[in-house]
């Protein structure tokens, strides 16, 4: 083997090292953003799994005391909810904040609309509503996020804080056009 | 001598305003049949040229008013609605009568009864156009999370089919005698 013969193929060498590196990279950065998303499988699948069993069926639960006009016991079953454990977005991954989210916002909702029952002051709605957005940083953007700023915003306009309220309905709108954006574009961003 | 009266007579006899009345009165006599006006009009131009008859300012404002109603340019807005405004809303009249009348519309879907205070009310504040678009956003967002729950449920039936699988296998395979849990 010429010496020239050696450069070529170390050459060689060095482009496939440099395509390796490059694969081994991006999967690394795939896995971490999917893991920083919460997109990854949940690391205790049976909380999520658990987790929505419950839910669904609490939520068939609300819409038949609704068809009957039983608001208060839909409010009561709504909050003996709010009140059982929820799976950290570790353990139940991201979709079991959404279903938190989508709980809260229903329960809330629901007083709004009702404020005769079981009557709750502007602070502890705002309470609830706090306690079900809760500290998860940088989800992914869904309408149950964005209904619990919305509805915080409805609270604060009752309240006369117009400048927060404005704040919660821009934070609201932000995910909804985030949505929207996404459905047009025919799937994930 | 006798042709003098005669042709007279006949030229009298065509310009007379007397033969004009007995030209109609034959007419009538044959139940209004054929037209007489092209022979009248013809004595009117000789009897014109014979005898030019003046043109009073009275009738002469009369005929030309009616001349300047068929030359005068038509106004801008006329000419506008004849053209460039009737043509288009036409068009846009016909469009709509396809897409509001013709057009098949898939049925609005039952709002939940939760959800009907919110559904129904005009969008005139934020909160209300914010509640109209979670209307619209969440069975989507619905569909994810059943989906996700799915796999979350095919992945602890994996893992517990792999459970029992393990259990199952005698801790002793590569043939150290013992069984699982110590059953003989």
């Amino acid at each position: 083997m010429t010496r020239l013969d050696a450069q070529r193929a170390l050459g060689r060498l060095r482009g496939v090292a440099a395509i390796v590196a490059s694969m081994l990279l991006g999967g690394v950065i795939t896995v971490v953003g999917l893991a920083q998303a919460g997109r990854l499988a949940p690391a205790r699948p049976d909380a999520l799994v658990a987790l929505g069993q419950l839910l669904d069926t609490e939520h068939q639960r609300v819409d038949l005391l609704m068809e009957r006009g039983d608001v208060p016991q839909a409010i009561a079953a709504l909050e003996s909810l709010r009140a059982g454990p929820w799976p950290s977005v570790d353990d139940g991954g991201e979709a079991s904040v959404q279903l938190r989210h989508d709980a809260y916002g229903r329960l809330v909702r629901l007083r709004i609309d009702n404020p005769k029952v079981d009557p709750k002051d502007a602070d502890q709605l705002l309470a609830i509503l706090d306690e079900g957005i809760g500290d998860e940083a940088a989800l992914e953007p869904n309408p149950f996020t964005a209904r619990l700023w919305a509805l915080r915003g409805e609270v604060l306009e009752e309240m006369g804080r117009d400048d927060e309220a404005l704040d919660a309905y821009e934070k609201a709108l932000e995910i909804n056009r985030m949505l929207l954006e996404r459905e047009l574009s025919g799937g994930d961003p | 001598m006798s042709e003098g009266p005669e042709g007279k007579t006949a030229r009298r006899e065509v310009l007379d305003p007397d033969w004009e009345v007995a030209l109609r009165a034959g007419q009538d006599e044959d139940g209004h049949a054929g037209s007489v006006e092209d022979e009248l009009a013809i004595v009117h131009l000789f009897r014109h040229a014979a005898a030019p008859e003046s043109l009073g300012d009275a009738a002469f404002d009369r005929i030309w008013a009616d001349v300047e109603a068929e030359i005068a340019p038509a106004p801008w807005w006329k000419k506008l609605i004849g053209w460039r405004v009737a043509g288009p809303a036409l068009a846009v009249a016909a469009a709509a009568v396809v897409v509001v009348i013709v057009w098949p519309r898939e049925p609005l879907p039952e709002p939940k009864p939760d959800t009907i205070a919110t559904a129904e009310l005009p969008t005139e504040s934020t909160a209300d156009l914010l509640a109209a678009q979670f209307e619209i956003l969440a069975p989507a967002a619905r569909d994810d999370i059943a989906q996700t729950v799915d796999a979350g449920r095919g992945a602890l039936r994996n893992d517990l089919i792999a459970l029992a699988v393990s259990s199952s296998r005698p801790s002793g395979a590569e043939g150290d005698g013992k069984t699982v849990g110590g059953a003989p």
